[in-house]
């Protein structure tokens, strides 16, 4: 196996976006569309703080994510010069990739519904031709060469910093003030609040699909279990139990760009928690099915059943888990945490549902303690009203012997807050975002 | 697939040479041409649109006439367009006069067939024409006046300096391909100064960086010069045997200390201390003036006081020193050089009347008598925008009875038309160009047909030449419509040089003969002393300025004004992203660069109430202009920018604010004499 890497140096890059239009063009896409993208760090110019540009496309990781995790397998990695390059007609279009990879190189391609990426040029590769980016970057700030696997992983200010072995090696950034001048008309208080927002990857309203899927996958859990299907959750009939879960499967697969590739999702159940969440939600719903229509009520059976459904939910919070940078074990917004919540109450443990609740109430106020920290919207009145409604009155109801029904719908509105606020939070690895930090933190520090 | 070597006709320092693979009659690849030197790398960003460009669904393909009454057009037949021009030539030729006839070019596209149009006139009986030019005359005929002609040395051998001050020239953005020899020379030990109102991007490769007020420039060289001489940093060999007027010269400066023009040009003493400082111990020093800094009504006296340093500090004529603003070394093929090219003639020749300033277009064209315009043909430039005063320009063209525009694109210009005649592009007929930074000579290549009913300019004269009488055995080399013909013409042009062929240039850039890869290695200075010339009578009898360079606050300035009515000063430079009005049509290029936006320095902007993303109406007693506005700390305070180049139907047309006034010499356009107010939308 050799490595191709490519090589930039921001100390000649003007930001001119040639590399783009270079891409754009050798690779026949869309003139509003390029696999290669320029970012600028410091575009509010920011005084005694650099501005430079990083010329990012894929960078053919050793180990890329977007191949590990790819539910669909359709990516692969040339033995001979690395390139990592998705198969289009293998591609289910689920944009996974395009979370776990922190380079921002897989692209939809919203016409055909699936990922397009940097092919590191392979069709040139095979001329003996290099990449057109770096061919063509009129500031020879790009270049291409063999990656040496022992060198250190790449590192430059504003670049994301992952163990992913990503192959790209930057020349030493020379400037580290930008221009000096003793004549500055510039007031430095102003910039920090120049500095653009970074939108996020996810975001709630185009993602409500899924959001929508790991809810009534929390649902399905709690109902299995109670401890017995002659006495169902809130007598709420088994059809409708498996009609919803069936809609949560349907749901799941709205968003898409090749539905009718669906099935592709399971085949890469050895790596990919994606592939796993796909295989165990619909055997967890079998188990259930079976157990609501079976009548008799078996421990094998319900056991699968519980079973499966904690799996599910494990593996619903680990496909989260995945993209993120601090990759956290526990919080208030998990699938599984508000499954366990909800099932010890369906279960009948209210001394455990009010220890797990409190445990994940706090756990609640923690993450808007640090969201407050990096300066991050909190939503104050919204988090009163999720700790209300999540701890205080199911616990009001409870000890007042208010209806279950009662109880139980405070709690999900509760919990649907907070994987709804966990949706919008979301902050996931991405060029931009790392220029965001570095910058936030040069600025701090002038 | 066939590969072909040409090179970018635009007006843009870098003039790239490229070569381009063509398939099925469409442009597939462009890769760089490693024979010119200069742009070795390959073309930027919108030399690569082209792929875009040539096959631009946009372009306009067949003679388009306006629907009466209506911004419509409508397409019609050759024969019907040349037919109606035709018959308005002949019309106006009776009366009032062929002269009521404006024939307007501008710089859209470099090429030695371009004579064509202004010989079409002469023989149609005449017509009426501009004279100056909206770029670079102040500079030029300051550069001419002080070293007699306009050359400096070879892109490459900026990399030998060791201090290269970019004074107004923002490298980065308008000379990519210099980022390349500027690194170089960084490499190798140079310091950069960058002198810029803006935090462009070339800022970030400056060791010091000097943010005067727009138009304080002169002041600054003046002192420059003032410290230079006291500190006894002057070549006094150097100065003795080849310069003119540095006695006067070092009495004017006198009065110019460092903290007068520290005071006037609003930045910190000490900076212009340690710029006079590296320029008098750092040898050797190039001063790279930009373009933007001569286009003020005192630029042409404050581009003689920058040249002045250089000459005084013997940084001329060696390697690694100089004075870059122009490289006309290229330019073997012009009878008159620029900048006197571009002036009106002393005898006219009583067919082309060359009386209308192309600064001021508008008004001139509204003023003109005896006979007063009726018609106007356009071609290679979009005024409406690009001229300063648009609403007056636009005014003008109202006014006229008959306009034609020949265009790509549906440009504000062409969608003031009658009658839009569809151009070709740089891939649809050859030709030979030269260029003003490098030294090459390049043959634009025809490498496409031209698609639907494009024709050439050429071959447009020559359809219409019999329909207006003109005729004769010479029409096939005045307007040679075929490749043969074309060839002919420019082997004919190229004939005094048997060294560059057509085939030779076919392979790729040639450099111009005679070069000199270090201008004025030679110290042969064509002015009237032989010297270079600090005092210069020239000057004063042309123009009517000091024979010394001095300073005065520009006409429209808040130099010139404590409290102007107007108090932000408009910048209106350059983007990357276009070559003036072109290129911003393109997806390619649209998508980088979606919306004019102004920068706005963040005091100027609390102020006024204006938070960042707001939209804002810049304005004066000339226009107004609505965009978004990016608040910028590293704007000098009291400034707004916003790039040039911007369609009126973008909404970023920024000569709805400028003036009409001229440079003070040269015949330039000083619209950057600009004074607004903004505020909220």
């Amino acid at each position: 196996m050799t490595q191709k890497s490519f090589l930039f140096d921001a100390n000649r890059c003007t930001g001119c976006q040639a590399c783009e239009i270079a891409c754009t063009i050798e690779n026949g896409l869309d003139p509003a569309t390029s696999w290669r993208s320029v970012e600028t760090f410091n575009r509010a110019h920011a005084p005694n703080v650099p501005v430079f540009h990083v010329s990012l496309a894929c960078n053919h990781c050793v180990e890329p994510p977007c191949m590990e995790h790819c539910p669909a397998l359709a990516y692969s990695k040339d033995p001979h010069t690395g390139a990592v390059t998705v198969d289009a007609a293998k591609c289910i279009g689920c944009k996974y990739c395009t979370w776990v990879c922190p380079y921002d190189a897989p692209k939809l391609d919203a016409s055909r519904g699936v990922i397009h990426k940097c092919t590191f040029c392979d069709h040139r590769l095979a001329e003996n031709l290099e990449p057109a980016c770096v061919t063509l970057c009129p500031t020879d700030a790009l270049g291409f060469g063999n990656f040496d696997s022992a060198a250190p992983e790449a590192n430059h200010l504003g670049f994301p910093r992952t163990g992913l072995a990503p192959a790209i090696r930057f020349e030493p950034f020379r400037s580290t003030t930008g221009p000096i001048r003793a004549s500055a008309s510039e007031h430095p208080s102003a910039a920090a609040s120049l500095l653009p927002e970074v939108p996020s990857k996810i975001r709630l309203r185009s993602e409500w699909t899924l959001a929508t899927f790991s809810l009534i996958a929390v649902f399905l859990f709690a109902y299995a279990c109670t401890p017995s299907s002659a006495a169902p959750l809130l007598g709420i009939p088994g059809l409708i139990v498996v009609g919803v879960g069936l809609a949560g499967m349907g749901i799941s697969t709205l968003h898409l760009g090749r539905k009718a590739r669906a099935w592709r999702a399971i085949l890469n159940w050895r790596r990919s928690w994606l592939s796993r969440e796909v295989l165990l939600y619909p055997t967890f719903l079998a188990a259930l099915s079976i157990r609501i229509f079976a009548g008799a009520e078996h421990e094998v059976v319900r056991a699968a059943s519980v079973g499966l459904g904690f799996a599910t939910l494990f593996a619903i919070d680990a496909v989260y888990r995945v993209p993120l940078p601090k990759r956290p074990w526990f919080h208030s917004g998990q699938a599984l945490v508000s499954g366990i919540l909800l099932g010890t109450v369906a279960a009948g443990l209210p001394l455990v549902a009010i220890a797990i609740g409190s445990t994940q109430a706090v756990a609640y106020i923690a993450r808007k303690r640090r969201l407050s920290l990096a300066k991050r919207p909190v939503r104050p009145a919204l988090s009163a009203v999720r700790l209300a409604l999540g701890l205080l009155a199911p616990l009001l109801a409870w000890l007042l012997g208010a209806p279950p029904v009662l109880l139980a719908a405070t709690l999900v509105l509760g919990i649907v807050i907070d994987r709804c606020e966990f949706y919008a939070e979301l902050e996931i690895a991405s060029p931009q975002r790392q220029m965001h930090i570095d910058l936030t933190e040069a600025t701090a520090s002038t | 697939m066939p590969v072909f070597t040409t090179a970018c006709p635009r007006n843009c320092y870098s003039t790239c040479a490229m070569k381009v693979h063509v398939e099925d009659g469409r442009l597939r690849r462009i890769e760089p041409h490693a024979g010119n030197r200069a742009t070795a790398e390959g073309p930027c960003l919108k030399g690569l649109s082209y792929v875009e460009r040539a096959h631009s669904p946009d372009r306009i393909l067949h003679p388009m006439l306006r629907k009466a009454g209506t911004g419509q057009f409508e397409r019609i037949s050759w024969d019907e367009a040349l037919d109606t021009i035709a018959e308005r030539l002949l019309t106006y030729r009776a009366d009032p006069g062929p002269q009521s006839v404006l024939y307007y070019a501008s710089s859209g596209t470099k090429g030695l067939l371009n004579g064509a149009g202004l010989d079409f006139f002469r023989s149609y009986g005449g017509c009426t024409t501009t004279y100056g030019d909206l770029c670079w005359p102040a500079g030029l005929e300051a550069t001419r006046l002080t070293l007699g002609d306009n050359k400096h040395n070879a892109p490459w051998d900026l990399e030998n300096a060791k201090l290269v001050v970019l004074w107004g020239k923002n490298t980065a953005e308008t000379n990519i391909h210099q980022s390349v020899f500027l690194e170089r020379a960084i490499a190798g030990g140079a310091r950069v100064v960058v002198i810029d109102p803006r935090r462009t991007q070339t800022c970030e490769r400056a060791d010091l960086w000097i943010q005067p007020e727009p138009g304080s420039d002169g002041a600054i060289a003046l002192a420059i010069a003032n410290t230079l001489i006291r500190k006894g940093h002057v070549d006094r060999a150097f100065v003795a045997r080849h310069v003119h007027g540095f006695t006067e010269f070092a009495r004017r400066v006198e009065t110019w200390t460092l903290e007068r023009a520290a005071h006037i040009a609003g930045v910190a003493e000490s900076d212009l201390a340690t710029l006079a400082e590296w320029i008098g111990t750092t040898p050797p020093v190039t001063i790279n003036a930009g373009y933007g800094i001569q286009r003020y009504t005192n630029s042409g006296q404050t581009m003689r006081a920058m040249i002045a340093l250089l000459a005084i500090t013997g940084n001329i004529g060696r390697p690694g020193a100089g004075w870059m603003f122009a490289n006309l070394q290229s330019a073997v093929f012009d009878e008159v050089k620029d900048p006197v090219a571009f002036y009106p003639p002393e005898t006219p020749d009583g067919r082309v009347r060359v009386s209308i300033s192309t600064t001021r277009l508008g008004r001139e064209m509204l003023e003109q008598r005896d006979p007063p315009l009726r018609m106007a043909w356009i071609e290679r430039g979009n005024p409406i925008p690009q001229n300063p005063n648009t609403n007056r320009v636009l005014d003008a063209f109202r006014a006229l009875e008959f306009r034609v525009v020949v265009e790509q694109f549906f440009t504000d210009t062409a969608r003031e038309a009658d009658l839009v005649l569809p151009a070709k592009t740089m891939f649809e007929q050859t030709d030979v160009i030269g260029a003003y930074w490098h030294p090459y000579l390049q043959l634009r290549q025809k490498v496409l047909d031209p698609p639907g009913e494009v024709r050439p300019e050429t071959a447009i004269y020559r359809a219409l030449a019999p329909r207006v009488g003109i005729d004769g055995p010479d029409l096939a080399s005045r307007f040679p419509a075929t490749n043969a013909e074309v060839e002919n013409v420019l082997r004919a042009r190229l004939a005094p040089f048997p060294e560059i062929t057509l085939e030779r240039l076919a392979e790729g850039p040639v450099v111009a003969p005679g070069n000199q890869d270090v201008a004025f290695d030679d110290f042969v200075f064509p002015t009237p002393t032989g010297k270079i010339e600090l005092a210069s009578d020239e000057a004063a009898k042309r123009w009517g300025v000091d024979t010394l360079p001095d300073y005065a606050p520009p006409v429209e300035s808040r130099l010139r004004q404590a409290t102007p009515r107007f108090p932000l000063v408009l910048m209106t430079p350059n983007t990357k992203n276009r070559i003036h009005s072109q290129f911003n049509n393109l997806r390619m290029i649209r998508r980088l660069n979606p919306a004019p936006v102004a920068d706005l320095h963040p005091a100027d902007a609390a102020e006024r109430g204006i938070e960042n993303g707001a939209r804002i109406r810049i304005h004066n007693e000339r226009g107004q202009l609505e965009v978004a506005v990016r608040l910028d700390p590293g704007i000098r305070r009291g400034c707004v920018s916003l790039t040039n180049g911007w369609w009126i139907t973008d909404g970023g047309a920024v000569n709805l604010c400028s003036d009409d006034r001229e440079t003070d010499i040269g015949h330039g356009a000083a619209f950057h004499d600009n004074l607004v107010e903004v505020e909220l939308a």
